[in-house]
C-alpha cells in the first residue's frame, strides 16, 4: 500500500554518522555495563548464600532452644514474678513463635529481589 | 546471546532505530542518540530473554517504545515543539536536520501514540501486528491509531507548506 507519506518517509535520510564508530561506542559502553552487571550477580549470590545461613542458624537456633527447655523444665518459685512464671508457662509456644518469625522473615528476604536486579530488567519485554 | 551476535544484530538495526527515535523526538538528535543507547544497552542486558520467533527489529522497538514513553513520563509535561523551541547552534548538522524540519514539526505535534505508530510502520516498516507487540496494543487499535495518524499528518503538513 504506497502513499504520500510513503515517499516523505522514504526520502527520510537523515545523517547519522560513521557507523562503525557508533557500533565501537556502544560496545565499550556495552563492556561496562556486563561488569556492573557481573558485580551486581555477585552481589546477589552473596546476599542470598547469607539469607540461606541465616535462615538455617535460624532454624537450628530454635529447634535447640526447644529442645533444651524441653530437657530441663524450670521450676517456678515463689520468689519469682507473675510475669516470670507466665514466660515459664508458655516458652514452649514463645520459643515456636520466634522460630516462626525468624524463618519467616529470613525466607522474605531470601525470595526478595535485591534492587540492582530488578532495576536492570526494568521496562525490558 | 553471545556478544558477537548481539552486535551484529544491532549493526544491521541500529540505522534504522535511529533514524525513527529520531524522528519520533522531533529532530532533537541528543535525545535521540541518548534514547538509542538506553535501547541497545536494555537489550543487550536482556538479550537472555529475546526470543527468537520474534523479529529482532520487533523486539527492539518494543524496548525503544517503553525507553520513550518513559522518557516522556521524566520530561516536562508539555513537549517541546521546534518552532518554540531554543535555537539551534550552527553544526554541520543543522542544515540536515532543516531539511527535515517541517517532517519534525508536523510529528511532534501528533499526539505520541499515532506519531509512534506511524514512525514504526513507515520507519522501521513494522506491520499492524508487530506494532501491537512493540506498542503493547491489539492490532484493530493500531490500525485506527494509522488511519488518524495518516490524516492527522497529512493535515499537518499541509498547514506547515
Amino acid at each position: 500500500m504506497k502513499d504520500d507519506l510513503n515517499t516523505l518517509f522514504d526520502n527520510y535520510r537523515p545523517e547519522l554518522g560513521d557507523a562503525d564508530e557508533y557500533m565501537e561506542r556502544l560496545q565499550q559502553k556495552i563492556k561496562v555495563m556486563d561488569g556492573v552487571k557481573h558485580y551486581a550477580d555477585a552481589q546477589r549470590r552473596l546476599y542470598r548464600r547469607c539469607m540461606l545461613v541465616a535462615f538455617v542458624t535460624g532454624i537450628v537456633a530454635g529447634a535447640l532452644a526447644v529442645v533444651y527447655l524441653m530437657l530441663h523444665p524450670m521450676v517456678p518459685t515463689e520468689k519469682m514474678s507473675r510475669m516470670v512464671l507466665w514466660t515459664i508457662e508458655l516458652r514452649p509456644v514463645l520459643t515456636a513463635l520466634m522460630v516462626v518469625l525468624v524463618s519467616t522473615a529470613a525466607a522474605i528476604l531470601l525470595t526478595r529481589q535485591p534492587e540492582t536486579e530488578s532495576s536492570f530488567s526494568r521496562n525490558t519485554p | 546471546m553471545t556478544q558477537e551476535r548481539f552486535a551484529e544484530l544491532v549493526r544491521k538495526e541500529q540505522e534504522v532505530l535511529r533514524r525513527f527515535l529520531l524522528a519520533l523526538c522531533g529532530g532533537c538528535r541528543e535525545e535521540a542518540e541518548d534514547l538509542a543507547q538506553e535501547t541497545l544497552i536494555k537489550a543487550w542486558l536482556s538479550s537472555e530473554r529475546y526470543v527468537e520467533r520474534y523479529k529482532f527489529s520487533t523486539w527492539l522497538c518494543k524496548i525503544a517504545y517503553h525507553c520513550y514513553v518513559d522518557h516522556l513520563r521524566r520530561m516536562a509535561p508539555t513537549p517541546l515543539l521546534l518552532d518554540e523551541g531554543l535555537p539551534l547552534p550552527a553544526t554541520e548538522q543543522t542544515d540536515a536536520a532543516f531539511r527535515y524540519e517541517t517532517l519534525h514539526k508536523a510529528l511532534s505535534k501528533l499526539p505520541m501514540k499515532e506519531r509512534t505508530t506511524l514512525c514504526l510502520f513507515y520507519l522501521e516498516e513494522q506491520s499492524i501486528r508487530e506494532i501491537a507487540i512493540a506498542t503493547g496494543s491489539n492490532p484493530l487499535a493500531v490500525k485506527k491509531q494509522l488511519s488518524r495518524g495518516r490524516e492527522h499528518l497529512r493535515k499537518l503538513l499541509q498547514d506547515e507548506r
